[in-house]
C-alpha cells in the first residue's frame, strides 16, 4: 500500500466515523498536536471529533537525508475523539485491519506511555502501540492542556504515517517509501531534507531567530490582549518553531532552554485559558446538549475555573 | 445461627475489565484489592472465606471461595448504665434505665445486673440476625475498586472517576447469580472478554467458578504465575532445542509476564557483524529498548558466555503467522542497532578530551555552573577524601583520573540516544582509549550501588569519586534547598545519600557524616556564589545522611528500640554506631543485659538528684579512707571509656558495673 493511500484509506475510515477532515495547518508545527485543531478544540465542554495529516517538523532530528530513519520533517496522522468513546480501542484497531493488517497475523500491543509537551502545558496517559515490535501509533488520553484540566477528556491518535509504511512495504529506508505510483518518497522529500538540515545547522542566523522569537511573543501577546486566540496561537507555534531551530543549532544554553520553554508554556496556556472564555462567550455552540452547555456557561461565568 | 454454618461453599468472583494496564502497576493493584476484599469480609467476621487473585494486562480479579449464605447470627452483649443509677428513690426504673431499654428495644423488665470490673451494671444481650452474604458483597465490591490507589490515574470520556486506565467491562457473580452493582460508566453482569484478536466477543460466565477455565478456553491465562511458569518452559523448550543459554533476568520476565494474556514465544536473530558492538549496548537494545531476552552460547569460555546473534520475543497470541511477527520483530531490532553502531563509530573518531570540553556547555543547575565545574569539584572532593583514607601516591592518581573522565561518556551520541548506558559507554570508550583497566571499571561503578540491593564498586580507588559524585550532587540540591520532602523526591536524592550510607556502611570506611559535609559544601562555595549559610547547609546534610542511616540500620534487621539508642550520640563515625549496633543486638534479649542496664539506670536517677552537688564535688583518691570506698575508686578507674574505645569494652564494663553497684 503506497503512503498515499494509507493516508486515502485513513481519511476514509475516520470519515465514515464521523470525523472531520481537516487540512495539515499552514504555520509550521512540531507535532499534529500543535495544530489548533488539536491543541485549542482540546479545551472546554464541545465535543470534537477530527482527522488530519500533519506534516511535522523537528529542527534537531534533521540528518541531511542521509539517516534510514530520521527526518526533520515527518508526517503524523493525527486523529481526535473528543469525548474519547468507549470502544476507542477497537476503533482505533479497525482502523489498522483498513490497512490491511490483521491482528490474527501478527503482534500488536499495547505498551504503557506517556505524554507530556511542556511547551503546551499538556500531558496525557496511554500507549505506544506496538506492531510486531515498531511502535507505530501514539494513543493518548489528554488529561491536560494549556494548563486546564480536560473535561471531557480527548483521546488522540497520532499515527506515524512513514513507520507505518515502512512496516507495510517492508522497506528498511524511509527514503525508499513508494509515495505513489512509481514515486518515491526520497524523490519528494530528499532534497528538503538535505536543505532544511543544512539551513538550520549551518546557514540559520542564530542572532536573528533570538530577535524573531521575542517579537513573536510581543505579537502574540498583543493578539490576546485583543481577545484574538487564533491569531495569538498562530504566534506561539511561530515562537515554539524559532525555538526548536535555536535548539537545535545548540544556540540555547540548558539553563536558558527551561526559561524559552516557560516563556511558551506561560503564552499558550494563557490562549487556551482566553480560548475558553471566548467559547463561552459564543455558548459552546458545538454542544449538543444545551442542558449541559448552560451549565457549563453558568459555571464559567460565576468565575469557577474549569480547573477545580 | 445454626442455618448459617452450614457448608461455607459459595463462590463470588469479581472481574474488573481494563484497557491494557501498565505493566508495573498490575501485580501492586491486585495485591490491593485482595487485601481490601480481605479487609472488609474480616470486619463483616468472615475470616474464613479464601480471596485468590487473577490478572492480566486487561483484568484484576478475585475468586473468593468458602463464603457461607449468611453471617452467623449472633449474640451482642451490651452493657447499660450503672446498678446505683438504675432506680429512682421508688424503686421504679430510672430514666436511664428506661432509655437504655427503649434503645436495644426489650422490656425493662428484662434487663438484669452483671458485675463488670467489680461494679453493678445494667446489662442485656441482643440477638443478632446475621446478614445475607450478597447483600453485603454488592455493597462492598464497588468500595474495593473504588479504594484503589495507582501511582498515576486518569479520566477518559465524559467521566468523573480516575482509574490506572479505562474500565470497560465489571463481572459481579454469586456462584451463577450476578450481584448488581455499578460503576458510574458500567454495571456488572456475568459477561467477560476473552484475548482481544483470539477471542474478541463477549462471553458468558456460566459459574463463579468456571472463571480460570473460562478464560483459558478463550485464550487468556489469567493466573500470574501459570503465564510465567508458561513463558519461562517456553523458553526453556527453545533453549534445548537451539542449544544456547537465555539469561532470564526476573524484572524482565515479569514484565513481559505482564504484557501478555497468552505467551508465545519465539527465537529471532540479527546479523553477526553486530556483534562487534559493546554487549551492554546489545543488552540494552534487546532487554530495555524491546523487552526480548538475550541469547548466550552454552559454552562457557574464559570470559563468561558469549552472546549470539539471536533473542527470544514474546508474543502475546499463538503460534499462527509467527514467522510474520518474528521477522517484523528482527526489522525493529536490526533498525536499532544500526543506529547504534553509527553512534558507535562516530563516537570512536573523537578523542575524550573533545566530550570533556563539550561539558563546559552544558549546565548541571541554573546557578551552579556546568557539568564541566562540577566534574572539577568531584575531583577535588574525591582527592582529599582519598588523602583521609590514607591512599598512597598511585591511587591518587587513579582516583584523580576517574573522577576527571567519570561524567564524558554523557556527551557522546550513543548516551545521549540510550542514557541508560551512562558510565557503561565510559568504561567502554575509555579502555579503547588505552585507559587503565582501574580507571576505565572506576568510570562504570562510581554509580554503584543504583539502588538499595546493587553492588558496590569493587576497587577501592573507585569509592572517593562514588562518594564526591553524590555528596556534590547533595550539596548542590540542598544549597538550592531542593530538599526532599514526604514522597517528593524528583532528583532522587534520597537514593543518593542512602549510597553514601551504603558505601561507607559496607565498605567499612572511618568517615563521618560531618566531614562529608563541611568537605562539600566548602568545595562547592570555593567555586561558587550563593548566599546560603554553610552551617546551616551542612547540618542539613548531615540530618538528611542520618536519616538514611537509621534507613540502612532498618534494612539490615535492627530493632527501632536499639536504632534510636545508636543513633542519640551526634558524636563518632556511622561505622562505629554500626558496630555498637551489631554488639548489642546480640545481649539485647539476655536477662543479664536488662538487670545492668536497670541498675546503671537507677544509680544515674540517684545522682541526677545531686546534679549540683556532684558537678561542684571533685573527688580524690587521696580523700578516700574506707578500705571498701578505695576499692570500689579503683575498680571504677580502671573502667574509664573514652570515645576510642570498642563496643565490646562498654559492654564488659556495664556487666562490671553491675556487679559492683549489686554488691553495694
Amino acid at each position: 500500500m503506497s503512503l498515499q493511500n494509507i493516508i486515502m484509506a485513513l481519511h476514509d475510515y475516520w470519515n465514515r466515523h464521523g470525523c472531520l477532515l481537516m487540512n495539515p495547518y499552514d504555520v509550521e508545527t512540531g507535532a499534529g498536536t500543535m495544530n489548533p485543531m488539536t491543541t485549542l478544540r482540546a479545551v472546554g465542554p464541545e465535543e470534537w471529533n477530527v482527522a488530519y495529516v500533519e506534516p511535522s517538523r523537528r529542527p534537531s532530528d534533521g540528518r541531511y537525508g542521509e539517516n534510514p530513519n530520521r527526518l526533520y520533517q515527518h508526517l503524523q496522522y493525527q486523529v481526535i475523539l473528543k469525548p474519547s468513546p468507549d470502544n476507542v480501542e477497537e476503533l482505533y484497531l479497525k482502523s489498522l485491519e483498513e490497512l490491511g493488517v490483521d491482528p490474527l497475523q501478527h503482534d500488536i500491543r499495547f505498551v504503557e506511555d506517556n505524554w507530556e509537551a511542556p511547551t503546551l502545558g499538556a500531558w496525557g496517559l496511554g500507549w505506544e502501540i506496538w506492531l510486531d515490535g515498531m511502535e507505530i501509533t501514539q494513543f493518548t488520553y489528554f488529561q491536560q492542556v494549556g494548563g486546564l484540566e480536560c473535561h471531557p477528556v480527548s483521546a488522540e491518535l497520532t499515527y506515524g504515517l512513514e513507520r507505518l509504511a515502512m512496516y507495510l512495504q517492508q522497506v528498511e529506508n524511509v527514503f525508499d517509501l513508494e509515495y505513489t505510483n512509481g514515486v518515491s518518497y526520497g524523490a519528494i522529500f530528499k532534497q528538503p531534507e538535505y536543505e532544511h538540515s543544512k539551513y538550520t545547522f549551518e546557514i540559520a542566523d542564530t542572532g536573528k531567530l533570538f530577535d524573531w522569537f521575542n517579537e513573536f511573543e510581543i505579537e502574540s501577546r498583543k493578539a490576546l490582549d485583543a481577545d484574538l486566540v487564533f491569531p495569538a496561537y498562530d504566534y506561539v507555534l511561530k515562537c515554539s518553531h524559532v525555538f526548536n531551530q535555536l535548539d537545535a543549532a545548540n544556540a540555547i544554553s540548558v539553563s536558558a532552554r527551561a526559561s524559552y520553554i516557560a516563556r511558551v508554556r506561560t503564552l499558550a496556556q494563557d490562549v487556551a485559558r482566553q480560548f475558553l472564555e471566548e467559547r463561552r462567550k459564543l455558548e459552546f455552540p458545538l454542544m449538543k446538549d444545551r442542558v449541559a452547555a448552560q451549565t457549563w456557561i453558568e459555571s464559567l461565568s460565576s468565575g469557577e475555573s474549569s480547573t477545580s | 445461627m445454626h442455618e448459617s454454618s452450614k457448608e461455607a461453599n459459595n463462590q463470588y468472583l469479581l472481574e474488573i475489565g481494563l484497557e491494557e494496564m501498565p505493566a508495573g502497576m498490575i501485580l501492586p493493584a491486585v495485591e490491593q484489592l485482595k487485601k481490601a476484599a480481605e479487609k472488609s469480609l474480616e470486619s463483616n467476621r468472615l475470616q474464613s472465606a479464601k480471596v485468590q487473585p487473577f490478572s492480566s494486562p486487561r483484568r484484576l480479579a478475585l475468586l473468593i471461595s468458602e463464603l457461607p449464605e449468611k453471617q452467623e447470627d449472633r449474640i451482642e452483649e451490651l452493657k447499660g448504665p450503672p446498678a446505683s443509677i438504675a432506680r429512682d428513690q421508688d424503686g421504679a426504673w430510672s430514666k436511664a434505665a428506661l432509655g437504655f431499654a427503649k434503645k436495644n428495644g426489650i422490656e425493662p423488665d428484662s434487663l438484669e445486673l452483671r458485675n463488670f470490673d467489680g461494679r453493678d451494671y445494667l446489662y442485656t444481650a441482643k440477638n443478632v440476625q446475621g446478614a445475607s452474604l450478597k447483600d453485603i458483597l454488592k455493597q462492598e465490591a464497588p468500595e474495593w475498586i473504588k479504594g484503589l490507589n495507582f501511582p498515576k490515574n486518569m479520566r477518559w470520556g465524559d467521566y468523573k472517576m480516575r482509574f490506572a486506565r479505562p474500565v470497560r467491562w465489571l463481572v459481579s457473580l454469586w456462584n451463577e447469580e450476578v450481584l448488581h452493582f455499578s460503576l458510574e460508566m458500567v454495571e456488572a453482569g456475568k459477561h467477560t472478554l476473552g484475548h482481544r484478536f483470539l477471542s474478541p466477543k463477549p462471553s458468558e460466565l456460566l459459574h463463579a467458578q468456571d472463571y480460570h477455565s473460562h478464560l483459558h478456553k478463550h485464550f487468556v491465562e489469567a493466573d500470574f504465575n501459570n503465564r510465567r511458569n508458561e513463558i519461562l518452559s517456553q523458553i526453556r523448550e527453545l533453549e534445548s532445542k537451539h542449544d544456547c543459554k537465555v539469561e532470564i533476568a526476573d524484572d524482565l520476565l515479569e514484565e513481559v509476564t505482564n504484557l501478555v494474556e497468552w505467551p508465545q514465544a519465539m527465537m529471532g536473530g540479527y546479523d553477526e557483524n553486530f556483534l562487534g558492538l559493546p554487549e551492554s549496548v546489545l543488552v540494552t537494545s534487546m532487554a530495555v529498548h524491546q523487552r526480548y531476552f538475550p541469547v548466550y552460547s552454552n559454552q562457557t569460555d574464559s570470559g563468561g558466555n558469549k552472546l549470539l546473534p539471536q533473542f527470544i520475543a514474546i508474543r502475546n497470541g499463538n503460534e499462527q503467522h509467527l514467522e510474520t511477527v518474528c521477522q517484523g520483530n528482527e526489522r525493529v531490532l536490526r533498525a536499532r542497532l544500526s543506529d547504534a553502531r553509527f553512534f558507535y563509530e562516530e563516537d570512536q573518531k573523537k578523542p575524550l578530551q573533545h566530550f570533556q570540553e563539550l561539558l563546559e556547555r552544558v549546565v548541571f543547575f541554573q546557578k551552579r555552573g556546568s557539568q564541566h565545574e562540577r566534574v572539577q569539584r568531584i575531583q577535588t572532593l574525591s582527592l582529599k577524601l582519598g588523602e583521609m583514607l590514607q591512599f598512597n601516591e598511585e591511587e591518587l592518581q587513579k582516583v584523580k583520573r576517574i573522577a576527571e573522565l567519570c561524567k564524558f561518556d554523557l556527551q557522546t551520541q550513543m548516551v545521549y540516544e540510550f542514557p541508560e548506558l551512562q558510565g557503561m559507554m565510559g568504561e567502554v570508550y575509555s579502555a579503547l582509549k588505552g585507559e587503565e583497566s582501574q580507571v576505565s571499571r572506576g568510570i562504570r561503578e562510581h554509580y554503584f550501588p543504583r539502588t538499595s540491593g546493587d553492588s558496590l564498586p569493587s576497587d577501592q580507588v573507585t569509592l572517593p569519586v562514588a562518594l564526591a559524585d553524590r555528596m556534590d550532587m547533595l550539596s548542590v540540591a540542598f544549597s538550592l534547598k531542593m530538599i526532599p520532602s514526604g514522597s517528593a523526591d524528583p532528583y532522587a536524592l534520597r537514593r543518593m545519600a542512602q549510597g553514601v550510607v551504603q558505601i561507607v556502611l559496607g565498605k567499612q570506611l572511618p568517615l563521618g557524616w560531618e566531614e562529608f559535609s563541611s568537605l562539600s559544601v566548602q568545595i562547592l562555595r570555593d567555586q561558587q556564589e550563593f548566599t546560603n549559610e554553610p552551617e546551616i547547609l551542612e547540618k542539613q546534610l548531615v540530618n538528611f545522611l542520618n536519616q538514611r542511616e537509621r534507613w540502612y540500620l532498618q534494612e539490615k534487621g535492627f530493632r527501632h528500640d536499639l536504632i534510636d539508642a545508636v543513633l542519640k550520640p551526634t558524636s563518632g563515625t556511622p561505622l562505629n554506631r554500626l558496630n555498637f549496633a551489631s554488639t548489642l543486638s546480640e545481649d539485647l534479649n539476655l536477662p543479664e543485659f536488662k538487670k545492668s542496664v536497670e541498675a546503671v539506670v537507677r544509680a544515674i536517677n540517684i545522682t541526677n538528684k545531686y546534679a549540683e552537688e556532684s558537678q561542684a564535688a571533685k573527688l580524690e583518691e587521696a580523700s578516700l579512707t574506707h578500705e571498701a570506698e578505695l576499692a570500689l575508686y579503683q575498680a571504677l578507674e580502671a573502667m574509664a571509656l573514652d570515645s576510642e574505645s570498642s563496643p565490646q569494652q562498654y559492654l564488659k564494663t556495664l556487666y562490671q558495673l553491675f556487679v559492683i553497684l549489686n554488691a553495694g
